[in-house]
């Protein structure tokens, strides 16, 4: 077919990030190793604690995750295109338990409003394409750096 | 993992995408993972960061290295995501026949030098003709449409495991 059709896209758009950060189907990743499902087990401890002195914390993969999640709802819901200031989104480093928790439930209210638009976007035009791609790409590459860094933060002493 | 499950709701909406804006779309975050963006900005990775650059920094020992008993080397997650490619491809151009050994997928120890390049070149090889794939195909199934998103996302996980376990095996002693 030289034409796709939206509802079929929007359908792989949605599993895709479904799969990545709450519910896996075995698309690309095993049982129980989902972003938030990965969160769920790390505390503020843990997300607080760097491998290396040029490594991010996992709380700041998850704000940058988040941050990404959000300028990229400006862009879409909004038409809001206005440079980011990516630097900002890993100024995040050390956090509370309390700060952690927020941090997971903001990330969760990024998520559901981003399946929102994907689910009711009527304009699908090569740059919302391109964003749905970027969308599963950087997630799914974040998901990865914060899985193998939880890995190397728990190698014992 | 298990082999790609279409998605496919019934079609009751009468918008389509042309398959030339999916396809643009497609390649560029392809291309930004294995061989880095081909526009001046990136999608989701830092200029230099893609895979084939990645791997070029790398030599067969620190390849061969793990963090810890639960991780898997450098060159495991290569070849496994070489075998991804693979297994994908040929499911997309002939169907999903037999189950893949995904397991084995993982069952690489130490590499030697020729081994690792080896493994690179079989890499940009695969990547190579996954890339012909969806600059070729004109018939974009359900079930192709799915195995074009997970060829995305698969790799782009990798690539983000890759790159922090090699931050993890240069900490300094």
């Amino acid at each position: 077919m030289s034409q796709i059709p939206v509802d079929i896209f929007r359908s792989n758009v949605l599993q895709l990030l479904d799969e990545t950060f709450e519910n896996v189907h075995g698309y690309i990743l095993d049982r129980g190793t989902s972003l938030f499902e990965t969160l769920a087990t790390i505390d503020a401890a843990t997300a607080s604690r760097v491998f290396s002195p040029r490594a991010s914390t996992i709380a700041a993969q998850v704000n940058h995750t988040r941050f990404y999640l959000d300028v990229l709802i400006r862009d879409l819901r909004d038409g809001d295109s206005t440079p980011a200031d990516w630097d900002s989104s890993w100024q995040v480093t050390e956090v509370t338990p309390e700060e952690w928790d927020a941090l997971i439930a903001g990330l969760r209210t990024s998520y559901d409003e981003i399946k929102t638009i994907a689910a009711n976007l009527d304009e699908w035009t090569d740059d919302t394409v391109g964003g749905a791609m970027a969308i599963i790409a950087h997630s799914a590459y974040h998901l990865g750096e914060i899985r193998l860094s939880l890995a190397a933060l728990q190698v014992p002493e | 993992m298990t082999a790609l499950t279409p998605v496919t709701t019934a079609s009751t909406d009468s918008d389509q995408i042309p398959v030339d804006e999916f396809r643009g779309a497609l390649l560029a975050a392809l291309d930004e993972a294995f061989v880095g963006a081909p526009n001046p900005w990136t999608l989701f990775t830092d200029k230099g960061s893609s895979l084939l650059e990645t791997l070029a920094t790398i030599d067969a020992a620190t390849a061969s290295m793990v963090i810890s008993s639960r991780t898997a080397t450098i060159a495991a997650q290569a070849n496994h995501t070489r075998f991804y490619l693979d297994v994908l491809v040929a499911g997309l151009q002939d169907g999903f026949d037999e189950k893949a050994d995904w397991e084995g997928s993982w069952r690489i120890g130490e590499v030697n030098d020729e081994e690792w390049q080896d493994l690179i070149a079989h890499l940009r090889d695969s990547f190579s003709k996954a890339r012909a794939f969806v600059e070729t195909n004109t018939e974009w199934s359900p079930t192709i449409l799915a195995g074009a998103f997970g060829l995305v996302a698969h790799s782009a996980y990798h690539l983000g495991e890759i790159r922090q376990a090699l931050a993890a095996l240069q900490v300094p002693e």
